[in-house]
C-alpha cells in the first residue's frame, strides 16, 4: 500500500522546488524566447505538477496547470510568442500554484483560492482568435475561428501559419506594422506570430486535435532532443543529518587509518604497507567528497533573483538588466540560507534607490537600461559575492546630511571621516537614504541587518562606490561554517588556533631598537605600531600557562618585559595583531606556526563560560587545539586598557587636541616617595638593570647598554632631595631606569618606581620652582607633580669635554634669535639653552609682542610657539611674511603637530616645525640652516 | 538515561575505583572506556576540568572525579577514561581503575548515608552493599553538570 500522506509530502517538496525554479526560468525565457531548453524545462515542470495534482485529486491545481500547460504548448509550437503580459500571467500562475500548495500543506485541502480569473486571463492571452485573424489578413487564408474552451487550435490556422513561417513570408516587423495598421487596440494584449525557421513544429501537432492529448510523446521527444539532462534527474534528496553522520563516521575512519598507518610502519610488511597506503588515499578522497556533499552552488539562490529584479523593475518603471555569473561557485548550504536575505535586501536597494529611472539615465548619458550584476567567485579561501549596479552611487554629501539629521554623528566627526567611513554609515541602524519610502525598500529594516547577518556567519561587507556611476557591495563569505581558515600559534608548547578573520598582521621585533616600540604603562604593555598605541597581551601570562606561572612568581616586578626572559635573551618577539569588533590588539606568542583549515568543534557550556575560546579543533597529529575567540579575549582582558589607548592615541589623532598644549609625561617616584615627571618625548626606553651589572668610571656609575657606556644618573642627588647621598644600588638587586636619548647619547636615569604615563593639559607653573633641575609644576589629576629638566640632569654629568664639543659645534656662527612663547617656563628653558651655545636671544610673550620686537634688532631667526594669546603663531608668521621681515626664517615649536597643523603652518609661512623639548633637534636644525 | 537523584533503579552498573573507594554509574550512561589519551589543558578552566581529548574526531571534556570530590589529582598515574554523554557533548570521567559490571536489584539499594562527605553528597544517588564493601552509585547528570555547593 502506498502511504498517501508520504506521497503528498513528496509531492509538496518536489512541487515547491520546481515552482521556485520555474519563476526564474520564466524571466530568463522572456529575455530569450527562442531558448528551447528553457521552454522545455518549464513545460516539464508544469506538466509534472498537473499530473501529480490530478493523481492526488487536487482539481483546482489540476485545472490551473492544465491551462498553463496549454499556453506553454502553444508557445512551444510557435503559435504564440511569450511576451511580457503572458510572462506576467504565467508567473502569477506559478504564484497561485504555490499558494494552493501552501494551503494543501497546512490544511490538507486547496482552500478557497480562486483560479478562474487567471485561467480566463491565460485563455484570453493565448486565444487563437487574434492569431488567426492576423494570419488571415496577411496571407489571405480563410480565418478559422475555433475558440473552443479547451484552447484547441485550429489545424488549418496552424498549418497556414506554419507554411508561411517556413516560407519566410511572415516577418516579425511586417507583422508588427500590420497590426498597427489593423488598429489592434493598444489596450489589448498584442500577440505576435513567431518567425522561426529553425525549429520544426513536431508532426504530432498536426495529428492530434488537442495539444493536451499529445503530452507523453512530446515530452519524450524533448528529453531525447535535449543533450543536457535536467538537474532533477541526476540528484537524490538526502537529509542533512544523514550527511552530518556520514561526516562524523569519516572522521573516525580517518583516525583509524592514521593509527593503522603508524602500525604498518612498525611492522615493515610490504603487502600490508601497500594496502594501507591505498586505504590512506581512498580515505582522504572519501573525506573530501563527503565534505563536498554539503556544498551547493550559489546559483540556487542568485538564480531566483531574476524574478525579483524583474518584478522590481516593473513596479518602479525602470529598465533593469540582471547579469549573473559564477552561479556554479559552491557554498555550505547553511551559509547559503544565511546570505539569502541580505542579498535580497541589497538587490532591492540597488533596484529601488541605486538605479535611476530611464529618463534620468538618459539625461546623464547612460544606457536607459540599468545593469545589475551579481558575481560570485572563490577568492583566498572565501567566496566573494559582488552585487554591482551602474546607478547613481552613494553621495558623500547626501549621507553626511542624513547622518546629521538623524544625529548619528557630530559635525566634527563627520568632517573627519574618510569617504569609506561615510559610506559605511549606511550600515548604521535606522539609516535610510531613500527620499521617499516605497513599497519595495526603505521600510525601516536597513543595511545594518545585512551587515549583522553577514558578520554573524563570519563574513564581511565592503562598499566600493563610484559617485554617480554606481556602487558595488562585496560580500565575503567563508566557505563553510564548520571549516575556517586559522592561524596556528604555539605558546609554552600549547597550540592555539586564531581565526583568520580576526587576524590583521603579524609583527616580529628582532633588534633592541624594534623592541623599544613596546611601551609600558602601569602594568600594561603597548606596542607603538605606526604611531598608534596598540595594547599588547602575553598569551601565556594571561592564560596562566604553567611554565610562565612559575617564572612570573619568581620575577615579580614591573620591568619583566612580558614574555619571560625574552628581553634579556634577545630573542625576537612574535606579535599577532588582531582585530575584534573594531578593537585592535596584539598578542605576544612564542611561535607562529602556519595557517590551516580547521574544523570547528563546539565546547560544552562549562568551557564556553570561560569566554575566550570559540571552540576546539583537532590538529593533524590528533591533538586538540583550542580556538581563541578574539572578541571574547579582548572583552575579558582589556579592562581599562582601551580607555587608556583612546586617551593616548587621541592627541595624535584628534585635531581638537593637537591645537591645545598637551604634554605627555612619564610619572615616576623617587626615594622621597613623591611623584615626578619627565616629558615623555625625551624618554626612549624603560629598562630594568641588575645592580651587579653596574660599572664605574671613577666614581660615576655607568651601565653597558646597546654596546655603549651609558652614564647612570640618580636624580635624588642632583635635585638635592635628601641631605645624604641616595643610592639605589644597596638593599636591592635590581633597579628601574628611564633611558633618555639626548644629543645622541643615552642616559640612564634611575628612579624608584615607574608609575604611569599621563597627559597634562594644564599649564606648567614655573613660579613655584624651588630648586634647579625642576622645570615647573604640573597638575595631573589635581595632584601637583614636579616636571624634571632632563637637560639639567644630563648637563650635570656631562664631561667637560662633551660640553666643549657641544659649544664648539655651534661656535661657528652666533645668531640673533627672537624667541616667542607665552609660557614663561618654555621661554626660560629655550632661551637658556640657546644662550648656552652662544646665541643671542630676545624673548617675546606672544605674536604681537614678537612682531614689535622685530624692529628692535636685525634677527637671523625666529623661533615661535603656536598657541599664544593676542596673536598666535600662525597669525604671527603671516604677519612676518607680509612685512619687510619676510626673509627671516621661522621655526615653529609645539608639543604636537598633526599633519593638518603642518599644512596650515606651511601656508602661514613657517620654515620648519619642531617638537618642544627637543633641544638637540633645534640645535641641529639651526646648525644646518646657517 | 540520565537517572534522577531520587530514583533508585535496578540494572547494570559500571564499577570503578577512586582512591580505593568503589563507585558505580549506570551502564546506560557509559559509551565506552578508554585508556589515557594526550590531554590538551584548558587555561582558566575550573580545576576539575583537566582538558580535552580527541575521541575519534569528537572533542571530549575530561573531568577529574578526584578533584570534583575535593581531592588532589596529579594525573601522573595510571587511570582510565569512562566516556559518558552529557547534555552538550561527551565527557571523560577520569578514574583510577574500572572494576566490573555489577547487576543491581532495586531492593539491594540503600539511601545515601548521612556520613558521606559533603563534596561527594550531591553526586550520589544511592548506595549498594556488596560482599566486600560499599559501592557508591553516582548520578552522571549531576557529575557532568558540575553541580557544586548546591546546598551550602
Amino acid at each position: 500500500m502506498v502511504d498517501t500522506n508520504s506521497l503528498k509530502q513528496e509531492f509538496l517538496v518536489e512541487s515547491f522546488e520546481n515552482l521556485a525554479n520555474a519563476a526564474g526560468v520564466f524571466t530568463q525565457l522572456e529575455k530569450d524566447p527562442h531558448n528551447r531548453e528553457l521552454l522545455n524545462s518549464i513545460y516539464r515542470t508544469i506538466h509534472t505538477l498537473k499530473g501529480s495534482a490530478n493523481f492526488l485529486g487536487f482539481s483546482k491545481l489540476g485545472e490551473l496547470t492544465h491551462c498553463a500547460e496549454n499556453v506553454l504548448d502553444l508557445i512551444r509550437e510557435n503559435v504564440i510568442e511569450l511576451n511580457g503580459d503572458l510572462t506576467d500571467a504565467l508567473l502569477a500562475t506559478t504564484d497561485l500554484c504555490v499558494s494552493i500548495l501552501n494551503s494543501i500543506e497546512q490544511n490538507d485541502n486547496e482552500g478557497k483560492i480562486d483560479v478562474q480569473d487567471i485561467i480566463a486571463t491565460l485563455k484570453f492571452l493565448s486565444s487563437p482568435d487574434a492569431v488567426s485573424a492576423m494570419a488571415d489578413n496577411d496571407a489571405e487564408t480563410k480565418p478559422t475561428s475555433s475558440s473552443d474552451e479547451d484552447n484547441d487550435i485550429s489545424m488549418a490556422a496552424l498549418d497556414s501559419i506554419r507554411e508561411q513561417v517556413e516560407a519566410g513570408l511572415i516577418d516579425q516587423s511586417v507583422l508588427d506594422d500590420l497590426m498597427k495598421e489593423m488598429g489592434v487596440a493598444p489596450t489589448k494584449p498584442v500577440l505576435t506570430v513567431v518567425e522561426n525557421k529553425k525549429v520544426e513544429i513536431p508532426a504530432a501537432v498536426e495529428a492530434a486535435p488537442s495539444s493536451s492529448a499529445l503530452e507523453p510523446e512530446v515530452v519524450k521527444d524533448v528529453v531525447l532532443d535535449d543533450p543536457k539532462v535536467h538537474v532533477a534527474d541526476s540528484t537524490v534528496r538526502v537529509n542533512v543529518s544523514v550527511l552530518d553522520k556520514i561526516m562524523n563516521l569519516v572522521g573516525e575512519l580517518v583516525l583509524n587509518r592514521n593509527q593503522l598507518v603508524q602500525l604498518t610502519n612498525k611492522l615493515r610488511e610490504n603487502d600490508f604497507l601497500r594496502l594501507t597506503q591505498q586505504l590512506n588515499i581512498i580515505t582522504s578522497e572519501l573525506q573530501s567528497e563527503v565534505m563536498a556533499t554539503r556544498m551547493q552552488p550559489v546559483g540556487n539562490i542568485i538564480g531566483k533573483f531574476e524574478r525579483l529584479v524583474r518584478d522590481m523593475a516593473k513596479a518602479s518603471n525602470k529598465k533593469i538588466k540582471l547579469v549573473l555569473s559564477g552561479q556554479e561557485t559552491e557554498l555550505d548550504r547553511t551559509l547559503l540560507d544565511a546570505i539569502k536575505d541580505p542579498l535580497v535586501h541589497i538587490i532591492r536597494n540597488a533596484c529601488d534607490h541605486g538605479l535611476e529611472e530611464p529618463a534620468d539615465r538618459e539625461k546623464n548619458k547612460k544606457d536607459p537600461t540599468g545593469t545589475l550584476s551579481i558575481r560570485a567567485y572563490n577568492e583566498s579561501g572565501q567566496v566573494t559575492i559582488e552585487i554591482a549596479d551602474d546607478g547613481r552611487g552613494l553621495y558623500r554629501s547626501k549621507l553626511v546630511k542624513k547622518a546629521k539629521e538623524k544625529q548619528l554623528y557630530t559635525d566634527d566627526e563627520l568632517e573627519a571621516m574618510s569617504d569609506n567611513d561615510v559610506y559605511n554609515i549606511i550600515f548604521h541602524p535606522g539609516f535610510s537614504t531613500a527620499e521617499k519610502i516605497t513599497n519595495v525598500s526603505g521600510r525601516g529594516v536597513g543595511m545594518d541587518v545585512v551587515k549583522t547577518n553577514i558578520e554573524l556567519i563570519g563574513g564581511s561587507v565592503q562598499i566600493e562606490n563610484r559617485e554617480g556611476h554606481g556602487v558595488t557591495f562585496k560580500l565575503r563569505i567563508p566557505l563553510t561554517l564548520a571549516i575556517i581558515p586559522a592561524l596556528i600559534i604555539a605558546d609554552n608548547s600549547e597550540f592555539f588556533a586564531i581565526p583568520q578573520i580576526n587576524l590583521v598582521e603579524l609583527v616580529r621585533l628582532e633588534s633592541a631598537e624594534e623592541k623599544s616600540l613596546i611601551e609600558k604603562i602601569q602594568e600594561n604593555h603597548f606596542l607603538r605600531l605606526r604611531g598608534k598605541l596598540t595594547p599588547l597581551f602575553s598569551l601565556s601570562k594571561l592564560l596562566k600557562l604553567p611554565e610562565v606561572h612559575d617564572r612570573s612568581s619568581k620575577m615579580n616586578n614591573q620591568f619583566k618585559l612580558i614574555n619571560k626572559k625574552r628581553v634579556i635573551n634577545n630573542d625576537a618577539f612574535n606579535i599577532v595583531i588582531l582585530n575584534a569588533e573594531g578593537k585592535t590588539f596584539g598578542l605576544m606568542v612564542d611561535e607562529i606556526l602556519d595557517t590551516e583549515e580547521i574544523v570547528v568543534k563546539a565546547l560544552n557550556a562549562h568551557l564556553k563560560q570561560i569566554g575566550i575560546f570559540g571552540g576546539a579543533s583537532i590538529m593533524g597529529d590528533g591533538r586538540v587545539a583550542l580556538i581563541l575567540d578574539a572578541v571574547g579575549f579582548i572583552s575579558k582582558f582589556s579592562s581599562g586598557m582601551e580607555q587608556k589607548v583612546a586617551e593616548l592615541n587621541k592627541p595624535i589623532e584628534s585635531e581638537e587636541f593637537a591645537n591645545t598644549e598637551v604634554l605627555e609625561t612619564l610619572l615616576f617616584k623617587l626615594k622621597d616617595g613623591l611623584t615626578y615627571a619627565f616629558p615623555l618625548n625625551l624618554v626612549s626606553r624603560l629598562e630594568e638593570f641588575k645592580v651587579k651589572d653596574v660599572e664605574y668610571t671613577g666614581k660615576r656609575p655607568i651601565m653597558r647598554y646597546l654596546n655603549q657606556a651609558m652614564p647612570l644618573i640618580v636624580p635624588d642627588n642632583l635635585l638635592k632631595l635628601s641631605s645624604t647621598e641616595v643610592t639605589y644600588f644597596k638593599d636591592r638587586d635590581k633597579f628601574s631606569c628611564v633611558v633618555c636619548n639626548l644629543r645622541g647619547i643615552n642616559y640612564g636615569i634611575i628612579v624608584d618606581e615607574i608609575i604611569d604615563i599621563a597627559i597634562s593639559q594644564s599649564d606648567i607653573d614655573s613660579s613655584a620652582v624651588d630648586r634647579d633641575g625642576v622645570l615647573g609644576i604640573l597638575f595631573i589629576q589635581d595632584k601637583a607633580i614636579s616636571l624634571i629638566d632632563l637637560y639639567f640632569m644630563v648637563n650635570s654629568v656631562q664631561t667637560s669635554r662633551q660640553i666643549e664639543n657641544n659649544t664648539k659645534k655651534t661656535k661657528a656662527k652666533k645668531l640673533k634669535i627672537l624667541l616667542v612663547d607665552d609660557s614663561v617656563m618654555y621661554r626660560k628653558m629655550e632661551a637658556d639653552a640657546l644662550t648656552q651655545i652662544g646665541h643671542y636671544v630676545v624673548t617675546a610673550n606672544h605674536g604681537e609682542d614678537g612682531f614689535q620686537k622685530l624692529a628692535s634688532e636685525k634677527f637671523d631667526l625666529i623661533v615661535t610657539d603656536i598657541e599664544m594669546p593676542v596673536l598666535d603663531g600662525y597669525g604671527f608668521a603671516e604677519k612676518v611674511r607680509s612685512s619687510i621681515y619676510k626673509n627671516i626664517p621661522i621655526i615653529a615649536i609645539s608639543t604636537r603637530f598633526s599633519r593638518s597643523d603642518i599644512e596650515k603652518g606651511e601656508k602661514a609661512g613657517f620654515s620648519h616645525h619642531l617638537e618642544k623639548f627637543k633641544k638637540d633637534e633645534l640645535f641641529g636644525l639651526i646648525e644646518t640652516m646657517f | 538515561m540520565g537517572n534522577d537523584s531520587v530514583s533508585l533503579t535496578s540494572g547494570q552498573y559500571c564499577g570503578f575505583k577512586i582512591d580505593g573507594e568503589q563507585f558505580a554509574i549506570s551502564v546506560e550512561d557509559v559509551q565506552e572506556v578508554i585508556r589515557p589519551q594526550p590531554i590538551t589543558a584548558i587555561p582558566l578552566a575550573q580545576n576539575e576540568i583537566r582538558g580535552l581529548i580527541n575521541l575519534r574526531g569528537q572533542i571530549v571534556t575530561c573531568l577529574s572525579l578526584k578533584v570534583l570530590f575535593g581531592k588532589t589529582d596529579q594525573l601522573d598515574r595510571e587511570y582510565m577514561n569512562i566516556i559518558v554523554k552529557g547534555k552538550d557533548g561527551l565527557f571523560a570521567l577520569l578514574v583510577d581503575e574500572v572494576t566490573d559490571i555489577i547487576d543491581i536489584e532495586e531492593s539491594q539499594l540503600e539511601p545515601t548515608p548521612a556520613t558521606i562527605s559533603h563534596q561527594l553528597k550531591k553526586y550520589v544517588s544511592s548506595v549498594y552493599k556488596k560482599k566486600n564493601g560499599l559501592v557508591i552509585l553516582l548520578n552522571v547528570k549531576n557529575l557532568v553538570e558540575l553541580k557544586k555547593e548546591m546546598d551550602s
